[in-house]
């Protein structure tokens, strides 16, 4: 087990819990950031630990599309939340927290580190998206459920080559600008952030 | 042609389409429209030409599917969307979005069809979710967009789970997950592999069941499919939701001689079963059309999962049964969003009834595609929902599931037999003077119509038709899955 991609996946579960209990939007972009550089170190590991120079080509890429791109697409898009405060929950941060840490326990428990934090950070998204119902917080929480599957992809999937990774970057691309567009259309037909009350919630 | 210069051509070649909707003046859009059918139309004539083949009996059944209803669904596609912008005021922008859109959705799903390449498989699928949720949202009404935002968030969660279970699951077995042409991993497993291989497998069914819309991660779907466009809904039902079981199929093909077949078949015939009962239990509460059907494609997902799950003749059903569903759905989605356009609803609250009286064609084809549908015979449904549960009989222990099974079929008739005729007849006291008739545009009806003589020969005349591929199929898929 390499120290190198320990320190990237404690990383990623770290910066998980606080994207869970932030309360902007503006916070939430910075730990966005913080998170790939995470996943960027996974791939780094992966290129100089596992022999595979042609993945600095993925890393490049992380570090382009979820340093400035991404965060730079969905701050356009949302403008208007850029200043909002978001503590309603159906349950408050600290219960939040808790519920987290011990998915976090559980995520570690089935899995050996460091894949067990990869599991234990994809639990706490999931609190995340099931506890918080502000567009942006949902919006995120998927964004970083995206960079903490990567993670996971790069740490098992040893032999997908470069193309593949490359691909699942640009997917995840592909879903924050979609995300963007359906939360600003949100925002624009709701003039709100809760989306508890969507007509369409029936099932 | 190699099949390996296919795989790159069809979707690049319908996104190089797509964009040309864009670029060409709004009165030129129907010539966009001719290519991308011509494009679609060649590489189906190619085939029995064998100028190109697809990798394997399977993904050229599907890509053959998915070719002759995205053929229909262009057609539709222009008549629907000139009344839809008319009514609701689209702008030449939105008119020009909603075809490129429609056609990238459409690469995504051939894409879906002829990859094999399961992290290939993962981002095709992927496109096809992020295709239609900016369709689905489309109309830019509050339902289309807070039915777009549920899609996404739902399905999203479920994509990114298959991605990591589909990781998991192949790496415990010790199958390459970067190949084109994927075959059963045949190594005998640890226990902790094993527990490994049947958590991935697991977390990749939910994440495929959620964008297959299989019970209990259905919860996206009516929302969805009631508010997307007609041609869109009609994909999305018919074809984008069977392309997520292909994938769980291919998946638990690669590993079913690694775990105990059992447990993954098992998982299957459970979720069919449930959204069967979902469905029953959702169906006869509908007076929306659109959201009916949607309900219906639950309950058709949940057959073509329990036939994978039978396993044996009853696999061969599911695959006929993507094919039958496919084309009864096109139809009757269709046939919605012509009653919407003419009635500007499709509710039968809201004045969408007495169709068959006011508008004798609508009226007629949504007798024939709610005949199809429910599996009456001689519609080609029957055939593929007989092969699946007569399969399904064959297993003896399977034999409680198929008697379930069939009952909550027979429930699910019921419940449609009881709807439809809200929107055909119009209630009333007999003598009572008839509804005003409402004209129908020719050009929304011809799609329908000809679709709709495809359904009708389909359930005699495809079979025949389709013979050696069949025989072909049988003979793989049947011995391989056991």
């Amino acid at each position: 087990m390499s120290t190198w991609l320990l320190l990237a996946t404690a990383l990623l579960w770290l910066t998980t819990v606080a994207m869970m209990i932030v309360k902007t939007p503006r916070s939430m972009m910075v730990l966005y950031r913080i998170q790939a550089l995470a996943e960027a170190g996974a791939a780094a590991e992966a290129a100089i630990f596992g022999h595979r120079p042609m993945l600095w080509s993925v890393v490049a890429l992380i570090l382009v599309l979820k340093l400035f791109i991404i965060p730079g697409v969905v701050a356009r898009w949302l403008a208007p939340l850029d200043n909002v405060y978001g503590a309603a929950g159906p349950v408050g941060s600290t219960a939040l927290l808790m519920l987290a840490l011990a998915f976090s326990g559980g995520g570690i428990l089935i899995g050996h580190l460091p894949i067990g934090l990869v599991f234990a950070a994809m639990m706490v998204t999931f609190v995340q998206i099931s506890g918080r119902y502000e567009v942006w917080s949902l919006l995120w929480g998927i964004l970083s459920l995206e960079t903490v599957i990567d993670v996971g992809a790069l740490t098992l999937g040893g032999n997908i080559p470069a193309v593949g990774e490359v691909g699942i970057g640009v997917t995840g691309l592909a879903l924050a600008l979609v995300l963007a567009y359906v939360a600003a259309q949100v925002r624009r037909i709701k003039h709100s952030l809760d989306v508890r009350d969507l007509e369409e919630l029936i099932g | 042609m190699m099949a390996a210069t296919a795989l790159w051509i069809i979707p690049v070649g319908l996104a190089v389409i797509a964009m040309a909707y864009w670029i060409v003046p709004i009165q030129r859009l129907g010539w966009v429209s001719g290519a991308a059918v011509a494009f679609l139309l060649f590489w189906l004539a190619a085939l029995p030409l064998h100028l190109w083949t697809g990798a394997g009996p399977l993904a050229t059944w599907f890509f053959v599917i998915v070719a002759i209803l995205s053929i229909f669904g262009i057609w539709y596609s222009g008549p629907y969307i000139t009344r839809e912008a008319e009514q609701h005021g689209w702008s030449p922008g939105r008119i020009k979005g909603y075809f490129l859109l429609f056609v990238l959705f459409i690469a995504s799903l051939a894409s879906l069809a002829i990859w094999t390449n399961f992290i290939f498989l993962w981002m095709a699928i992927e496109a096809a979710t992020l295709t239609s949720v900016v369709l689905t949202a489309h109309p830019a009404e509050r339902g289309a967009v807070e039915a777009a935002w549920k899609y996404i968030v739902v399905t999203e969660l479920g994509g990114l789970v298959a991605l990591l279970g589909t990781v998991v699951a192949l790496k415990a077995v010790g199958s390459p997950l970067f190949v084109w042409e994927p075959s059963a991993s045949h190594r005998i497993l640890s226990s902790a592999h094993e527990h490994w291989a049947l958590i991935g497998a697991y977390m990749a069914l939910v994440g495929y069941g959620t964008k297959a819309g299989l019970a209990p991660f259905h919860t996206w779907l009516p929302d969805a499919h009631s508010e997307a466009p007609a041609p869109v809904s009609a994909l999305l039902s018919g074809l984008k939701l069977a392309g997520a079981m292909l994938i769980v199929y291919r998946l638990f093909h690669v590993m079913a001689l690694s775990v105990p077949a059992a447990y993954l078949d098992d998982a299957l015939i459970l979720l069919g079963l449930l959204s069967l009962l979902v469905s029953a239990g959702f169906l006869i509460f509908q007076h929306d059309l659109k959201r009916l059907w949607a309900y219906s494609s639950i309950e058709h997902i949940g057959l073509i999962s329990l036939g994978m799950g039978f396993g044996g003749i009853a696999l061969v059903g599911a695959f006929l049964h993507i094919w039958t569903h496919a084309a009864s759905k096109t139809l009757l989605f269709h046939n919605a969003g012509t009653v919407r356009i003419l009635y500007h609803s499709s509710h039968s609250d809201h004045g969408a009834r007495g169709i068959l009286h006011r508008t004798p064609w609508t009226g007629a084809l949504l007798a024939l595609g709610s005949a199809a549908i429910v599996g009456l015979p001689p519609f080609a449904p029957f055939w593929s929902e007989w092969l699946i549960l007569a399969g399904g009989l064959h297993q003896v222990g399977d034999r409680p599931f198929v008697i379930i099974a069939a009952a909550l079929v027979v429930i699910i008739f019921i419940a449609i037999a009881r709807r439809v005729p809200g929107w055909l007849f119009t209630p009333g006291q007999v003598g009572e003077p008839p509804a005003k008739p409402v004209k129908e545009p020719a050009a929304l009806i011809l799609p329908s119509a000809v679709l709709g003589v495809l359904v009708l020969l389909g359930g005699i005349g495809l079979p025949l038709a389709v013979h050696p591929l069949w025989q072909h199929l049988v003979s793989q898929l049947g011995v391989a899955h056991r």
